[in-house]
């Protein structure tokens, strides 16, 4: 009995120990991350929920913020025709540029996916605009969409084609930017292409050669249906990003001519930074927030209807 | 062995925490030094310009020597020094002396993030007469307060290339505030001669300084320019004030006489070309003297007063000073504005060449010296012909609306007055604040 009840004992004890050392462990490994976790909290979770706090204020940034209520969101559909047509031009430049972004970089994966010589460097030439800092681009572009002495028209005159205006005309400047978001980009969908081309199972390209098919037909019916995740990946993050355009419009246009290149977050951006109208920016933010997070959705549910996972 | 292992990984981890902590609080409660006074015995001062090297540091460093107060001047911005103003002001923790773009003043006033100077001014029984009275009053409010202070004006003249016009034989711009032989169908006369097609020469340039908007729009008669003198409606769309821009607008999309809109669009490029040679006139500020002093080296310029009409004005930028209400130090603040404004503060500031000093004895002295233009003396004396813009509680809300509008007017694709119309609406809803 009274050796039961020593192992009955060291068994509590034993229990114990592990729950003390699982505790310590845990704790030890929340002070580990304690500096990040703070971090996160205090300049991450702390401004998203002082936003949208503020997004139901007048705040202006100085002087004391008065409960508004809904005021922000509404007056953005009955008082600020530039919100209407800065989102426009926002989908504009996504709907746009989106494409060409994704099927450029399907084109240059398919051709670095090639066992060609010097195929490094040309991986490396189409990746590197994508790393390049957003501002050096703009300003580089920005001088050759000149019209009187740029780059492009110059180009376009040697040929006989008198240039348009570019980033000077209302018509013609979005078009310049989206060119330039474009040729900035394609680097990225490139490499996520061609890391997904070179994971494809060769068994189904020999099988397809021996039931006759073509090259057109294997990249149509086994390469694309095959790469639908990574396009999958890439609409998601391309539309996010594409969104929230900001620093080639900023460097390029400033949102002109006539806010004809205003987009979304510039706008945001003037409304805190120049109108000082800090709640009203905060209120246009979470709105982006959620479009974004309802396209996302829409686009995760719709994934069913055409992407192909082996 | 365990135990000791143990013991020091607690050790590890207290101290990790305890510096994280230590660091977070550092970097949340801030201190003195960095964020606001400069001490006891002395100021912090904020300047979107870099001070040193400028006469304005001499200005500083003359003070101290008088005052005994140290003045601390904090790095400068030049970019996104609004934002860092705006930033500053709402952590509660601004400089006791800072630069404030003159298009804020009475939105900031309004929100109670200046400091009203008036019973500085009453207490020291300070004599306003020894200052540009138009300036000096730019800060005042309709309240009365006085919450910004003027250290100086930027006059807007007419820069021209003296060479140019003697090639082509045009008779030269009056030198004084005259407009005999000098009216806006003269100057666009003398821009025709003075363009020349061949070498991408243009004979004028007046669209790209947007302080033409007040100037050329209350020569022409207008009695408001851009906005109604309490600061509420937008009164550039009227008859006279969009006849007035289409004027300037035309000198480009039908005299062919002034660059295009889409050559202008990089910064500094006015100067750049008037400096090669290829602009004969160009309406600037004085704040352009001293890049054209140092890149105009081949032939000779000067500056008139802008061509006359139904008036002969001209719009001043102002510099502005201002000392936030959550100010550690407003009484030496108060000191370096009053110094900065004197005739001794002036003198030394006038040696820039950039603007001219608010008090008139020190403005007197404004000379050439030996140095381009050799009517300087001009801006001083412009202090007689200001038209005064009308401040409102969201000039900046207003212009970011229809200054970019204007583009598709300055590009010559639609009628200024159909532009200014159609935008009117929402710059006077802007213009509530």
């Amino acid at each position: 009995m009274a050796t039961i009840t020593m192992a009955r004992d060291r068994g509590t004890v034993q229990v114990a120990d592990v729950r003390r050392a699982r505790r310590r462990q845990n704790l030890t490994g929340w002070l580990f991350i304690s500096p990040i976790v703070i971090g996160v909290v205090a300049f991450q979770f702390f401004p998203i929920l002082v936003s949208m706090v503020a997004s139901l204020t007048d705040w202006n940034g100085i002087a004391a913020p008065k409960f508004v209520g809904l005021r922000n969101f509404t007056s953005m559909f009955t008082d600020d025709p530039l919100f209407l047509q800065t989102f426009r031009n926002t989908v504009y430049f996504t709907l746009a540029s989106i494409p060409l972004t994704i099927g450029i970089g399907l084109v240059l994966a398919l051709l670095c996916a090639r066992p060609i010589r010097g195929v490094a460097f040309f991986r490396t030439a189409y990746f590197a605009p994508y790393v390049t800092n957003v501002v050096a681009i703009g300003f580089v572009w920005f001088w050759f969409f000149q019209p009187d002495n740029g780059v492009i028209n110059g180009l376009l005159q040697q040929v006989g084609i008198g240039g348009p205006q570019w980033v000077s005309s209302s018509s013609w400047a979005m078009p310049a930017v989206i060119m330039v978001s474009v040729w900035q980009g394609i680097g990225y969908p490139m490499i996520i292409l061609l890391a997904g081309l070179q994971g494809l199972p060769n068994e189904l390209f020999e099988s397809g050669k021996l039931d006759g098919a073509g090259a057109w037909q294997r990249l149509r019916f086994i390469t694309l249906p095959l790469l639908t995740p990574h396009f999958l990946f890439l609409l998601i993050t391309q539309f996010i990003s594409t969104f929230q355009v900001f620093g080639l419009i900023y460097v390029m246009t400033k949102g002109g001519p006539g806010h004809a290149t205003s987009v979304y977050i510039y706008n945001i951006y003037q409304n805190a930074f120049s109108y000082g109208k800090v709640g009203y920016a905060s209120a246009m933010s979470w709105v982006l927030f959620v479009v974004i997070a309802a396209v996302t959705y829409l686009q995760w549910k719709l994934q069913k209807r055409w992407v192909f996972y082996t | 062995m365990t135990q000791l292992s143990d013991l020091s990984r607690r050790r590890f981890l207290a101290g990790l925490t305890g510096m994280t902590a230590a660091g977070l609080l550092a970097g949340c409660g801030g201190n003195g030094s960095a964020s606001g006074g400069g001490g006891k015995n002395g100021l912090t001062f904020l300047n979107w310009e870099q001070v040193k090297g400028n006469p304005l540091e001499q200005a500083i460093q003359a003070f101290e020597k008088e005052s005994g107060s140290q003045v601390t001047v904090q790095p400068a911005v030049t970019q996104e020094y609004d934002t860092k103003m705006r930033t500053l002001i709402a952590g509660g923790s601004p400089p006791d002396v800072m630069r404030i773009n003159d298009d804020f003043v009475r939105g900031f006033s309004e929100q109670g993030a200046l400091l009203d100077l008036r019973p500085y001014l009453d207490k020291d029984k300070l004599d306003t007469s020894q200052f540009a009275k138009e300036t000096f009053e730019f800060p005042k409010q309709p309240d009365g307060s006085h919450t910004a202070w003027v250290l100086g004006y930027q006059p807007r003249l007419i820069f021209y290339n003296v060479d140019l016009f003697k090639q082509a034989g045009v008779p030269l711009p009056p030198t004084t505030w005259s407009s005999d032989g000098w009216t806006w169908a003269d100057f666009q006369a003398a821009a025709k001669k003075l363009t020349d097609p061949a070498k991408k020469q243009y004979g004028a340039l007046v669209y790209l300084d947007t302080g033409y908007e007040q100037t050329f729009t209350v020569n022409h008669g207008s009695q408001t320019g851009i906005f109604s003198p309490d600061g509420t409606q937008f009164t550039l769309p009227g008859a006279k004030e969009v006849e007035a821009l289409q004027w300037a607008t035309d000198l480009t999309c039908k005299e062919k006489v002034q660059p295009p809109w889409s050559v202008l669009q990089q910064d500094n490029v006015q100067n750049q070309m008037f400096a090669q040679g290829k602009i004969a006139m160009m309406f600037a500020t004085f704040g352009t003297v001293p890049y054209l002093r140092s890149a105009m080296k081949d032939f000779t310029w000067d500056v008139a007063p802008p061509p006359g009409d139904v008036e002969q004005k001209t719009e001043s930028s102002v510099i502005v000073f201002c000392v936030p209400k959550k100010a550690k130090n407003p009484d030496a603040a108060w000191s370096l504005l009053k110094y900065l404004a004197s005739e001794d503060g002036g003198k030394i500031l006038l040696q820039g060449g950039a603007f001219t000093p608010i008090n008139l004895k020190a403005a007197a002295a404004l000379a050439p010296d030996g140095k381009a233009p050799e009517h300087i003396g001009l801006f001083a004396e412009a202090a007689k012909h200001l038209t005064a813009t009308n401040q409102t509680k969201n000039t900046i809300g207003a212009r970011e609306l229809y200054r970019p509008a204007l583009d598709t007017a300055y590009n010559c694709e639609k009628p200024v007055g159909d532009v200014l119309q159609q935008i009117k609406p929402q710059v006077e809803t802007a213009l509530k604040g």
